[in-house]
């Protein structure tokens, strides 16, 4: 909001600086966002806090503050009303309709008034405030809400047919502007009308029909107090937030209204003449000032520091809060047209900004130990990335909305969320998975040879038709993404290697990688896999489908993994459990087998892990080989057997005879096996 | 024992003039082998006194002794001139480049986070975690936003398109719309709802904003507030708090000043400023010319919040303030743009 300077000083002559103003305003009240010499003036522009504007979105509001700073008191113009002996409520009828919208409707009647120009300063000083000159009658409603800040209207008394009534508009009701434009009005839009029509959209803007013009001899000044929420709602509506607006909006002080009108009547009459009928019209009184309990001790705790009585006192005079004291406690009165008031803690940021908040000792807390979360998790999570990124990946971070495209790919179609007002429409929906995440960010960074990434984050679904609370909408997961642009096997098995050495270093020894239970669109279904433990699948891993890759645009073969952050903590926090070293020397066997192309590793591996029984203690995969000079349709696997007891030195005898057991039984297993001697 | 003293003086000279270990090797067999010189004085001894042979006996052992160390000595000298001969041909170019390691990186916002995280911790805060998507009582009733106040308009949150959730509070029950968090501040009486003061937390997480992004603004982005509820928890705590806090991430010559300012769920509400870190308070487009940069909002909570909670308003006493851990990164790392940390691009993200 803008503020003249000289106005300010009219006010305080001995107001300081425009800068030293700026910084004491800053410290205590305000931020002063800008100055700018203009003319012989200087424009404050004063960013006044929401709460504020009530009182300090007008000169005397912002001199009132800088007066309590350097502690002078206001020197306000004594303006001279004279009044005829016809009483305004004869000359004016008022019929308010809608209570809650305007609880008090205050009119004054002027006539014979001559409308001109305005004088320079008042035209200069609107001007300074970014208003435009109208006339002086349009000039001085201006002029006294930029001083006290309730907004003030004028009608041209003889446009206007019968009754005053403040009321909600009808459906579809007509208004047009003072500027001209054309508004459609409805039953939540507060008006005032007259027989034939609304005047004025209430607390908004003016009409075209009763608006003040040259010709103009008599007027109704009009000064009310509307519902904050109505007007809030309309100006939001129709896209209007004028200088009235914003003021109403807020709520102000019903009391400003009579104080207000008398003020710009006596100023029409000193700069327009005419007459001034006998009285105000008003359809309400005057509330009372509020009193605050203020508890000295609460005080005192609130702000850290042992604030003086007298000082708390000294403070509530420069604000022009009255306060007695009561027993411990101090009852103090605050002026009404400080809305934001209303209970203590409201009266103990006064004695802080007005202390100084620069002035007040900063006092390291007392610590008070809290257990109030399960920080294992939390640290947990961080292990998690910081071993992902050892392992070569670098974090992302991705928006959680996702477009159509994304919806199409995801398993969980039937249970996206959907947003109400996205911004645009490829980002109206929340992300189902991390998977379309990474594959975006995969998708970005092709330049490279390859790419390593993942995150950390939440992904959405419903997962009932009736949910308790939102926490049930959501799901943390960890995903690693990779493609490489030159490499000679799938990239599912980078991926299942950067899990293994992920899980192992946690402790987890049970989780395997088994077929997939439910086709997922976006994996390559025969190089995909689920993780899983004995207890819980873990997540997913797998090649992603060149339809997937297609519409994300990734040239190369790329993979995902995408794991439960809670199983995985879960799996990860079973407890760790010392087996002994053997202190007896192991005994290395290996096994090399034909087997039909399509025999899979974990086959034979499960038939060597059963039979070796305790004695066989690791099982390697060495080497797998496939070429021409062996036999048609075969490959080779060689595994590597290690043999150890806790207890002993093993004989080659033993071992002999458990590997003669395997190779037996591998045989016997699958005809088609043939162990290699 | 003229012999025993030249054979001395002998092997002495031929075990440091040895030009090989092959050729020490040959001198110490000569002289103090088991059929050398030495053993040969030794057994020659046969004929003289007792007394003697032991005074005898006693000096060639010493001799003996001295030789090996001697030869000791020889063998290390000879050892490191071969090293030094041999490895001379294992040299390799120091300047090839090394064997090629993936290196993965962590983000820009989670060092941040975790930086911020650990200053808390120390000072005994626990972590506590909410959900992104949230109703509209935790993200505004309940922090004393009026129903009809301009942050719950269409243009700056995203609401979800769902029937609102029936929730029961203080046996009112109350239809809550489900919404985007806007701010993480909505963690704050879904934890005192389950929790009794005294304590200290702090809010990490996510937030959304219906805006249109640019080099400041961003629809996602991470805050995190902190907490704290006690009896004695005081303003001037706050700004002990708050100052250390930016102390710690920006160093001790950080200078910060404190204002009053309004947020509706603090009551004091305080704004605390950090002198422009790029233009060093001079005043610049990064500050808008005024030398200083808003980081650190918060104040005393309102006891709106804490009746919306179910404390006792009246006897209950806490600070809040929220730390914007995107502008913290931005101004540590000297990020120009808000947008980059959010852009996939591995060329942003491996710098970190």
């Amino acid at each position: 909001m803008k503020f003249s300077y000289t106005w300010l000083k009219d006010y305080i002559p001995s107001l300081p600086a425009p800068e030293k103003m700026a910084e004491l305003l800053l410290t205590h009240s305000f931020e002063v966002e800008g100055i700018e010499k203009k003319g012989g003036d200087s424009v404050l522009s004063i960013d006044v806090l929401p709460n504020r504007i009530a009182d300090a979105s007008g000169h005397r509001g912002v001199a009132g503050e800088i007066g309590a700073i350097v502690k002078k008191s206001l020197k306000l113009p004594k303006r001279l009303l004279k009044e005829t002996n016809e009483s305004t409520a004869k000359a004016v009828q008022i019929n308010v309709t809608d209570k809650k919208g305007c609880p008090r409707y205050v009119a004054r009647v002027l006539q014979g008034v001559t409308v001109s120009s305005s004088p320079a300063w008042l035209s200069g000083r609107l001007g300074i405030c970014g208003v435009n000159s109208i006339n002086v009658i349009v000039d001085v409603a201006n002029y006294v809400m930029l001083d006290m800040v309730q907004p003030l209207h004028a009608f041209d008394a003889d446009k206007i047919k019968g009754a005053l009534c403040v009321r909600r508009a009808s459906k579809n009701e007509a208004f047009v502007a003072l500027d001209g434009a054309a508004y459609t009005l409805g039953p939540e839009d507060l008006v005032i009308a007259d027989e034939e029509g609304p005047l004025a959209i209430a607390g908004i803007k003016g009409g075209k029909r009763a608006g003040v013009e040259i010709e103009t001899k008599n007027i109704i000044l009009e000064a009310a107090n509307f519902d904050p929420e109505s007007i809030e709602r309309t100006a939001k509506r129709i896209g209007l937030l004028t200088d009235a607006a914003v003021r109403f909006r807020i709520g102000i002080d019903p009391n400003l209204t009579v104080r207000a009108i008398n003020e710009a009547a006596a100023l029409i009459q000193q700069l327009a003449g005419g007459t001034v009928l006998r009285g105000v019209a008003d359809t309400g009184k005057n509330i009372p000032d509020k009193t605050i309990l203020l508890r000295l001790a609460k005080t005192r705790s609130v702000l850290g520091f042992d604030i003086s009585e007298r000082e708390i006192l000294d403070i509530c005079k420069r604000l022009g809060f009255v306060a007695v004291k009561q027993g411990e406690n101090l009852k103090v009165k605050v002026p009404s047209v400080r809305v934001d008031l209303v209970v203590e803690e409201d009266l103990i940021e006064e004695l802080a900004r007005m202390h100084g908040l620069g002035h007040l000792n900063s006092v390291p807390p007392t610590i008070v130990f809290t257990d109030a979360n399960d920080n294992a998790k939390e640290k947990f999570r961080r292990r998690v990335g910081e071993r992902i990124a050892a392992l070569g990946y670098s974090e992302i971070y991705s928006y959680v909305f996702t477009g159509e495209q994304e919806r199409d790919f995801s398993p969980r179609k039937g249970s996206l969320l959907k947003l109400r007002n996205p911004l645009q429409s490829d980002t109206a929906y929340l992300r189902t998975d991390l998977a379309h995440s990474l594959l975006s960010a995969l998708a970005k960074n092709q330049q490279f040879e390859e790419a390593r990434v993942f995150e950390i984050g939440a992904v959405f679904c419903r997962t009932s038709a009736k949910i308790q609370d939102t926490t049930e909408l959501e799901e943390e997961r960890i995903a690693l993404g990779f493609f490489a642009k030159q490499k000679k096997e799938s990239p599912f098995f980078e991926l299942k290697g950067a899990l293994f050495s992920l899980l192992e270093s946690f402790g987890i020894d049970d989780f395997y990688f088994g077929d997939v239970s439910l086709e997922h669109k976006l994996f390559h279904p025969f190089r995909s896999a689920e993780i899983k433990t004995d207890r819980a699948i873990l997540g997913m891993i797998g090649e992603i489908h060149p339809r997937a890759r297609e519409a994300f645009g990734i040239k190369s073969p790329a993979a995902i993994a995408e794991l439960s952050f809670v199983k995985l903590y879960e799996a990860a926090s079973s407890e760790l459990q010392y087996k002994e070293v053997s202190k007896y020397p192991s005994i290395t066997r290996d096994i090399a087998l034909l087997v039909p192309l399509d025999t899979r590793v974990a086959d034979v591996e499960d038939v060597i892990e059963n039979t070796g029984g305790t004695l066989l203690a690791d099982t390697d995969l060495i080497d797998i080989y496939e070429g021409t000079e062996l036999p048609d349709g075969k490959k080779n696997f060689a595994f590597r057997l290690v043999f150890q007891a806790p207890d002993r030195t093993l004989t080659d005898g033993e071992v002999n005879a458990i590997v003669d057991r395997i190779i037996k039984t591998l045989e016997a297993e699958n005809l088609e096996w043939e162990v290699r001697k | 024992m003229e012999s025993l003293r030249q054979l001395k003086r002998e092997a002495i000279i031929a075990i440091q003039s040895a030009k090989s270990r092959a050729a020490l090797r040959d001198e110490e067999v000569r002289y103090v082998g088991r059929s050398g010189l030495l053993t040969r004085i030794l057994r020659g001894l046969k004929n003289i006194s007792p007394e003697e042979r032991k005074q005898k006996g006693a000096e060639a052992n010493a001799m003996r002794a001295l030789l090996e160390t001697e030869i000791a000595k020889r063998e290390t000298m000879l050892k490191e001139e071969e090293y030094k001969e041999r490895l001379h041909f294992d040299k390799i170019d120091i300047t090839k480049p090394g064997r090629r390691h993936q290196r993965g990186s962590l983000h820009p916002l989670t060092l941040v986070r975790e930086e911020v995280e650990d200053i808390f911790e120390k000072m005994g805060f626990s972590i506590v975690r909410g959900p992104e998507i949230e109703l509209e009582w935790y993200n505004f009733d309940s922090l004393n936003l009026p129903p009809y106040h301009p942050a719950r308009d269409m243009q700056d949150t995203l609401w979800l398109d769902e029937q609102p959730m029936v929730i029961k509070r203080r046996g009112r029950q109350i239809h809550s719309r489900l919404l985007m968090r806007t701010q993480v501040t909505s963690i704050q009486v879904r934890f005192m709802e389950k929790h009794d003061p005294p304590f200290q937390i702090i809010m990490p997480g996510n937030v959304f904003r219906r805006e249109s992004s640019d080099a400041s603004h961003e629809v996602q982005f991470c805050q995190m507030d902190g907490l704290v509820v006690g009896s004695h928890a005081s303003l001037a705590n706050l700004k002990w708090i708050m100052e250390t806090v930016m102390k710690k991430i920006f160093g001790v010559r950080v200078e910060t000043r404190l204002r009053p300012s309004y947020f509706p769920f603090t009551e004091p509400s305080v704004e605390l400023d950090m002198a422009c870190l790029v233009c060093r308070g001079r005043g610049c487009s990064v500050c808008k010319q005024t030398g200083w940069i808003e980081v650190l909002p918060g104040g005393m909570v309102n006891p709106r919040v804490f009746e919306a909670a179910g404390y006792n308003p009246r006897e209950t006493q806490g600070y809040a303030f929220d730390i914007g851990i995107d502008r913290i990164a931005m101004m540590k790392y000297g990020i120009p743009d808000i947008r980059l940390f959010r852009s996939q691009d591995l060329r942003f993200i491996k710098q970190f």
